[in-house]
């Protein structure tokens, strides 16, 4: 995939990656549950992989659950506790940074469970506002706290440390479910040293194949599972397990692991460089995306056209990018992430979300910033 | 005793039937539509009798003869008032009645409870037994063979068995009602301002209902407008085509025009003006094509360029006349025939909206005349209606 910037919606699967499934399918595609030796075997490979997995996430083995992908990890996480006999106060924290699959979960959760969700705000950086939280953890009894781990639209990271710490404080039973999703690989995670209870992740953001994603869940955390049947996985997912698929998530988690420092220096470079080769061009705008975010998620706004505009361009000309919100005139489908930073009136929908991996080249930006101002030139108005 | 019998669809035929002379015209215009809309089920034999059509499989195709696929088909073609799937076969009253034991056999197979009654009309008044009599025998039988599950209900059974006694006997129950109107084609071609919302699909529909074949025009403004938008309206013309036979879809690169008047045309007039160039951009594809009408889905007061003296400005540029079908219709009702004939989901999708950069805040909602030919005096009317129309794609649906 050439001119390729939106590495957070997927990544792509690099040919090692497609051997190595491509072999596992052929040769490791038994039933792990089967007593004869190749269904043994497989039972094996996956407790194998599963260990691999636990050990660069930080965790342990008994603590990884195989899901279809994050948004079944996440849901998993908020209704199992929900539904699971813990102590109920019938309300969740949570942040108005979240991913849909969050949302939406606690929506359903609100309106048939009869919860109450709390939205603590973010701050202009796109982060939770601690002050809030503070405040909040400090005047409610809370089942669940559910955060995500970095912005999907900003890149910004949430100080995750200084809010277990804040729990452990207020409500040191309070457990924590963080959306991982978009922090693996772009900055540390390790699951005992965070300190929390839940996470979710999903590996085609990894460069991975879709389908298949992670549950971690701390033994001390009690869960309802989602999907029930054949008790696979200590009840708490059922389904027969994909062995060929559980050893390529190891496989694509190690070698990720293994270039973490690499990749992410020459992201930050080629994000550099894209800033760089804007200011050159003399092109209008404003970075949206805090100065700290991780490298990989520039939200930019281009104030003399609108995203959707641009992007149609942008996608003529071969170039794949995203944008911030879609162009709409109804409030409520415009991104919530972005109505938090009190941006501009509108300026929302003049936003583009550029994001980087290694695989990109300079080249490709120099084309992507050579069409953005074509595309201003000709098209503003 | 085997069973015998040819499946048919036998059509009824509406306003054709009042025809005068051109009554044959109008019924050859119906039998192509309706092999066109069928072109891709199979060859069928289609033919007229008694102020009817039927659809039947041709005596030398072995292919099944697939009734309910031809009766959801059929229902998109306009001029007739409505179709029944019937079992025909030999004139002769034992014949007769073990069709009708099969036939019932099978209303009844679901074990419910339903209620029937027979109609008969005996053209072959040779036929040993009278309608009344044949009525009662068979109602007899009937109740007889289901006694757990028939009832005879005259005035408003679950099945009206009809029987009708000609050169061969024909058996039905069920009608499905079409859309009527008159034959596609039979009244000339217009041309669809089709923008891709709500309403022109419909306006469409509406016309091509009184027998016009449709071609419709499309202005696309990309990059404003994606391309999702004009995938959109390819849509929306694939499904219109179902109901008005071939159409080609003219898409108009509309961009430097747009540009254009946005640049020189005072804000509160940039719709009208758009709107008036759209309609002399129709009209000359129309006069080229040899169109003499235009379609659009205006209806009065629905926004500021559809209050009175705004569709006086827009009609004053074009000669042909201009027919707006859904002038008078409340918004809820064109809604209502959208979904119905499966527009609606296409046409709400949200790729529209976009073009709202082009939309002054408050637009002149009474322009004149006089405003529009002031706000259009900065334009090249000619050379922007040429570069227009050498800017068209089209699309044969």
């Amino acid at each position: 995939m050439t001119n390729y910037f939106d590495h957070t919606a997927t990544s792509f699967i690099e040919q090692d990656v497609i051997d190595f499934l491509a072999k596992q399918l052929t040769e490791n595609n038994y039933n792990p549950a089967a007593r004869y030796t190749s269904g043994i075997k497989a039972a094996a490979s996956i407790a194998k992989s599963t260990q691999t997995i636990a050990s660069f996430l930080g965790a342990k083995s008994n603590e990884v659950i195989i899901t279809s992908g994050a948004t079944e990890s996440i849901n998993t996480a908020l209704k199992g506790i929900v539904f699971a006999p813990n102590p109920k106060h019938k309300r969740i924290l949570t942040s108005r940074g979240e991913h849909p699959a969050t949302v939406e979960t606690l929506k359903f959760i609100e309106l048939r469970l009869d919860y109450t969700i709390d939205y603590c705000s973010l701050n202009n950086n796109g982060e939770v506002d601690l002050e809030e939280l503070e405040s909040l953890l400090r005047q409610n009894q809370y089942d669940l706290l559910t955060l995500i781990h970095v912005n999907n639209v900003l890149g910004s990271v949430n100080p995750i440390a200084q809010i277990v710490k804040m729990r452990n404080q207020y409500q040191p039973d309070l457990p924590i479910h963080l959306d991982a999703v978009q922090s693996l690989g772009k900055i540390p995670f390790n699951f005992e040293t965070l300190g929390i209870e839940l996470a979710s992740f999903s590996l085609h953001k990894l460069g991975g194949p879709k389908g298949i994603g992670i549950l971690l869940k701390n033994k001390a955390t009690r869960l309802e599972p989602l999907i029930h049947g054949g008790g696979q996985q200590n009840n708490l997912r059922s389904g027969t397990e994909n062995p060929a698929l559980v050893a390529t998530m190891a496989y694509v988690i190690e070698r990720m692991q293994k270039n973490f420092g690499q990749n992410n220096l020459a992201v930050a470079d080629l994000k550099l460089f894209l800033l760089a080769q804007l200011k050159q061009a003399k092109i209008k705008h404003q970075v949206i995306s805090p100065e700290d975010a991780v490298p990989h998620i520039v939200s930019i706004a281009f104030p003399e056209l609108r995203a959707e505009t641009l992007l149609n361009v942008l996608a003529k000309e071969g170039m794949q990018v995203s944008i911030g919100s879609a162009c709409s005139s109804k409030k409520s489908e415009r991104n919530q992430v972005l109505q938090q930073l009190n941006l501009p009136q509108g300026l929302d929908q003049y936003i583009l979300r550029i994001s980087l991996d290694k695989s990109n080249s300079q080249t490709e930006i120099c084309d992507l910033v050579r069409i953005i101002k074509t595309a201003l030139d000709k098209y503003a108005v | 005793m085997k069973i015998d019998y040819q499946e048919l669809i036998l059509i009824r035929l509406g306003e054709i039937a009042l025809k005068g002379l051109n009554r044959h015209k109008f019924e050859t215009r119906l039998i192509s539509n309706l092999r066109y809309r069928l072109r891709d089920l199979g060859k069928f034999k289609i033919y007229q009798e008694q102020s009817r059509v039927y659809i039947e499989k041709r005596p030398q195709d072995e292919f099944d003869f697939p009734t309910g696929q031809i009766l959801k088909r059929i229902k998109d073609v306009f001029g007739y008032v409505s179709a029944s799937p019937v079992r025909r076969f030999a004139n002769d009253k034992d014949i007769l009645f073990a069709q009708v034991e099969t036939y019932v056999a099978e209303l009844y197979a679901d074990g419910a409870a339903h209620s029937f009654k027979f109609e008969t009309r005996r053209i072959d008044k040779d036929f040993p037994l009278n309608s009344y009599q044949l009525n009662c025998d068979l109602g007899e039988k009937v109740l007889n063979a289901f006694p757990e599950q028939a009832t005879v209900d005259v005035h408003n059974p679950d099945f009206l068995l009809q029987i009708e006694i000609r050169q061969e006997i024909y058996l039905y129950h069920e009608i499905q009602p079409a859309y009527s109107g008159l034959p596609v084609g039979i009244s000339g071609t217009g041309m669809l301002l089709l923008s891709g919302g709500i309403d022109s699909p419909v306006a469409g529909f509406h016309m091509a209902s009184r027998g016009l074949q449709l071609e419709a025009i499309y202005f696309h403004t990309f990059p404003y407008t994606g391309d999702q938008a004009k995938q959109k309206v390819i849509d929306l013309a694939t499904r219109l085509s179902d109901f008005s036979g071939r159409l080609p879809l003219h898409i108009v690169d509309f961009t430097d025009i747009q540009l254009e008047i946005n640049q020189k045309v005072p804000g509160e007039m940039l719709t009208v003006i758009m709107r008036r160039m759209m309609m002399r951009i129709a009209d000359r594809l129309a006069e080229k094509n040899k169109i003499n009408c235009l379609i659009t889905g205006e209806s009065l007061g629905q926004v500021a360029s559809q209050t009175v003296d705004a569709l006086r400005c827009t009609n004053s540029v074009v000669d042909r006349p201009v027919f707006r079908p859904l002038i008078g219709i409340d918004k809820n009702d064109t809604i209502k025939l959208a979904r119905e004939i499966d527009t609606y989901e296409t046409s709400i999708l949200p790729y529209e909206d976009c073009c709202t950069i082009f939309v002054a805040k408050h637009p002149k909602i009474n322009p004149n005349q006089l405003d529009c030919e002031q706000a259009e005096q900065d334009l090249d009317i000619e050379l922007l209606v040429e570069q227009g129309l050498n800017k068209i794609e089209t699309i044969v649906i």
